[in-house]
């Protein structure tokens, strides 16, 4: 990232090779909408090319993107608050796997977990995002949020023990 | 033990998150208790799940609106940069020169990620911080070699990222001081001679700025040089411009600023 704050826009290539998946279904489990979802992805790194002057090495460049998507998607959610998310199948990859069964018994997991996750405040849903599928560790999620590092813990643990509760009601 | 206490604790503990003694608290707590167990084993079921999850792939567009985004702005970034003369076929090479630094990095980065991984905690800081000493040193090397490139724009450049340090050793400085002195343009020797400005108070950098005022003749230049003696206060630059006043081929300018100097230096 410095590289590209110093002009070099070709480095953030890798960049965008590294962390778009991540980012789509970052938004895709917030928004429930694919072509949302990339929009927003777009967005973010609008933002990063627009806003790379400002880029402070002492961050990491992750926590960094991750500040910019959560702005991004506020934004989003601000504008489009009486919207309702159309989660339509997501269009599926075609996996060669010995079992299809399981590949279903997934597919209905993850279905019930996005399903569950709806029941979640806006800031719980957020949180089991940053430390569960996008893996970070509660130190980077209190620097991105601007919450102290046990609060962010409190939370991820209730957030935690609420989805448990709802996945497996609807389970 | 209370129960709800090591319920608080489980998901830690599942993360690997809880020091040795939190552990076999929950350890000891779990052979006991039969309740927390089945709690445990739910929770431990409830996030693999989760962590089962596959992501879903975007649509080629993505890739496609990603590419189209960047070129857009390094068009916007080239008519930026068109107003200096050759800027364009520079890029690329400093292109170049970054793509190797890029890959030195990398090598480094994949370094400090073994280094990570080394099972002894005890030599695990120390490698780290001396891979990062390693980095920072290659960083700068590179850029100093920058230095030595053919053309004046990547000579800039290179300038303006040693400028960013905040503490800059010896060698950074002597590099910087024979920019000033010998650079053969002079817009190149105008930025070494600002980012100096910054450890003003090395000895080395005010004598550096007092032979660039004894030698160098382009006017731009000497007002420079004139402004910073003046507010480093170094008193030894006034019998320097006592001279350029009496020399005839100094602009009138030049002279002006020199005289405004000698009134500081009383």
């Amino acid at each position: 990232m410095i590289l590209v704050r110093s002009g070099e826009l070709n480095a953030l290539s890798p960049l965008f090779e590294k962390y778009h998946l991540r980012l789509y279904n970052f938004f895709l489990r917030l928004t429930k909408n694919q072509s949302i979802s990339e929009d927003l992805v777009q967005s973010v790194f609008r933002r990063i090319l627009t806003y790379r002057k400002t880029y402070n090495e002492q961050h990491k460049f992750r926590s960094w993107m991750y500040q910019i998507a959560r702005n991004v998607h506020a934004n989003y959610y601000r504008n489009n608050k009486l919207l309702i998310s159309d989660f339509s199948e997501p269009e599926k990859i075609e996996y060669e796997t010995d079992s299809a069964i399981e590949e279903m018994e997934k597919e209905s997991r993850k279905r019930i977990l996005y399903e569950a996750m709806d029941g979640l405040q806006t800031d719980q849903k957020e949180i089991i995002e940053l430390s569960r599928f996008q893996g970070l560790k509660y130190r980077e999620i209190a620097e991105i949020t601007g919450l102290s590092e046990t609060a962010v813990k409190v939370k991820a643990h209730r957030a935690i023990n609420k989805l448990r509760e709802l996945y497996f009601k609807l389970a | 033990m209370n129960c709800k206490y090591i319920e608080d604790l489980l998901i830690e503990y599942l993360d690997n998150n809880l020091n040795q003694e939190q552990a076999n608290e929950v350890e000891s707590h779990l052979t006991s208790c039969e309740n927390c167990r089945n709690e445990y084993e739910h929770a431990k079921q409830f996030l693999h799940m989760i962590n089962d999850i596959e992501d879903e792939q975007p649509s080629a567009n993505l890739s496609m609106k990603f590419n189209q985004l960047l070129e857009e702005e390094k068009e916007n970034q080239r008519q930026e940069s068109n107003q200096f003369t050759d800027q364009k076929q520079n890029n690329y090479k400093f292109g170049e020169f970054l793509k190797y630094a890029a890959a030195i990095l990398i090598i480094f980065g994949v370094g400090f990620l073994l280094g990570k991984n080394l099972p002894s905690t005890n030599d695990q800081s120390m490698v780290i911080a001396s891979l990062q000493s390693d980095l920072n040193n290659m960083k700068q090397n590179l850029t100093m070699a920058t230095l030595k490139q053919p053309t004046s724009s990547q000579r800039l450049k290179a300038v303006n990222i040693l400028e960013k340090q905040d503490v800059a050793d010896d060698k950074v400085l002597s590099v910087l001081v024979q920019t000033l002195q010998s650079d053969a343009n002079v817009n190149v020797r105008m930025a070494a001679a600002n980012a100096l400005t910054k450890f003003a108070q090395h000895p080395l950098v005010r004598n550096a700025y007092l032979e660039a005022l004894k030698n160098q003749k382009e006017p731009s230049i000497q007002i420079t040089l004139i402004n910073i003696l003046i507010d480093i206060q170094e008193n030894r630059a006034k019998i320097l411009l006592e001279e350029i006043m009496k020399e005839d081929k100094s602009l009138p300018v030049v002279k002006e600023m020199a005289k405004e100097g000698i009134k500081v230096f009383v």
